[in-house]
């Protein structure tokens, strides 16, 4: 098979995979939810593919994924569709220049880029107009458990990505 | 990498970032609307999103029949419907009584009922790590949906519009701190303010509180709208669980259990219209 086919097949393969994963995170009966943990599926699943990406790609991937995360999710302003945009770059980017493409980085992004996440989202959603213990409740009961579930999720994703460019690429 | 930041493909980013940043900026500050973009991808995403609850209702269903007998179910859901029917008369009743005692000061809920005008919309989406149990439903401002517009199902008050899009909108419950709304006790028309926290979202709860001191709320008295902010008046909202004071000052306060299963909400009506409609919402002023 030609390059410009595989990859093409790779791009079909993660837009049904990011489909799917919006339409779990969203769907009223499949939460995955353990306790006040709650994994951003869509965030890892980003992560996943970005590793794999260049950084316009990632980038444009983020936007897009983020977009149509927006439209149920209870943040509003776009919220998701900036920072989607921004963490799909900021993990491109750091794969090409900071970082090697292995399972360790994998894990290193994960926490980095899903810590990311949920303090911007605490910074605009939780940390102004809530109580200070409803604020720090947010933070350490809901978004900490959340970071680690989420990057758990994003080390599964990366392995299928891994496995899907293994497969088809080599 | 200082050669990338100088590249075509950099400047690309930084441009479509800066023109989500500021597009994001416009509606959603200024604008109090969905973007452009959340809403294209809200009216390309709405039929796929309501197929996937579809069947995961369907599931669910399917599940708990089987879990369950099916017999019980059926009993269930009249004694549920009783339950309600139950609800709405006994505060039919307490009204009267209390319509007698205060010179009649509003008219029933009923009565009030004629005016409403609703649009029934399907919970197409849940936002799990909202702690407050957001949802997106599958109307907008195609159907006559507006932003502020109260959120109701067959058994008490659900929540508010709070984004709205052409077709979907998003709803925040009684149990978010962002809306505060004033409240009245149905049997003694001790009137206070219900809002949410994070500690009584967690048991599916939220507080009705500046109540005066000698006020005579007691446990088990269903709290509804005083119709003072967004809300029309008299919509059920929740019966008293607990009763406590307030550290911060002399009033007390009720933890109330909202009537409506904000956990397993599938549809929910829009009250569209209502006399008297518009008005203060608590901490974001006229609309």
């Amino acid at each position: 098979m030609p390059q410009k086919k595989k990859k093409l097949l790779i791009s079909v393969i993660n837009v049904l995979l990011v489909f799917v994963v919006v339409i779990i995170q969203y769907t009223p009966l499949l939460s995955m939810k353990i306790g006040t943990a709650t994994p951003m599926i869509a965030l890892a699943a980003l992560i996943a593919i970005s590793m794999f990406c260049s950084e316009l790609t990632a980038s444009l991937a983020g936007m897009i994924l983020g977009i149509f995360t927006d439209t149920s999710s209870s943040t509003s302003f776009g919220f998701n569709s900036i920072v989607f945009f921004a963490i799909a770059f900021l993990t491109s980017f750091f794969i090409h220049y900071l970082f090697n493409n292995n399972f360790r980085s994998a894990i290193a992004l994960g926490i980095i880029l899903s810590a990311l996440y949920f303090i911007v989202r605490w910074l605009f959603f939780f940390s102004f107009g809530h109580s200070i213990n409803d604020s720090f409740t947010y933070l350490f009961q809901y978004a900490l458990p959340s970071i680690i579930y989420t990057t758990v999720i994003t080390l599964i994703f990366y392995l299928f990505e891994k496995l899907l460019f293994k497969k088809i690429i080599k | 990498m200082r050669f990338f930041f100088r590249s075509r493909q950099f400047k690309i980013i930084l441009s479509v970032f800066s023109f989500l940043l500021v597009i994001s900026l416009i509606f959603g500050i200024w604008g109090k609307k969905m973007s452009p973009h959340t809403d294209i991808a809200g009216m390309i995403s709405a039929p796929f999103k309501t197929l996937a609850t579809s069947i995961s209702n369907g599931i669910s269903d399917i599940v708990s029949s089987y879990k369950d007998n099916s017999e019980l179910l059926v009993e269930n859901a009249e004694l549920t419907s009783k339950i309600n029917d139950m609800r709405e008369k006994t505060a039919d009743y307490d009204k009267i009584i209390s319509e007698n005692e205060s010179y009649k000061k509003y008219l029933g809920i009923k009565e009030k009922n004629l005016d409403f005008e609703f649009c029934h919309s399907i919970l197409i989406s849940k936002d799990h790590s909202d702690p407050y149990g957001g949802f997106t439903i599958n109307r907008g401002s195609s159907s006559g949906i507006s932003l502020y517009d109260p959120v109701i199902t067959d058994a008490g008050l659900v929540g508010y519009i709070t984004e709205l899009g052409t077709t979907t909108s998003k709803v925040t419950t009684i149990l978010n701190p962002e809306l505060v709304l004033g409240a009245l006790d149905n049997r003694t028309n001790d009137s206070g303010i219900v809002s949410g926290n994070l500690q009584l979202a967690k048991k599916n709860k939220c507080r009705f509180s500046n109540l005066s001191r000698n006020c005579s709320v007691a446990i088990g008295d269903y709290v509804v709208t005083s119709g003072e902010g967004i809300f029309p008046e008299g919509l059920l909202i929740g019966s008293i669980e607990s009763i406590g004071s307030d550290q911060y000052n002399t009033s007390i306060y009720a933890d109330i259990t909202p009537f409506a299963d904000l956990a397993n909400i599938k549809d929910v009506m829009v009250i569209i219209h209502f006399d008297n409609q518009g008005g203060i919402l608590p901490g974001k002023g006229d609309y």
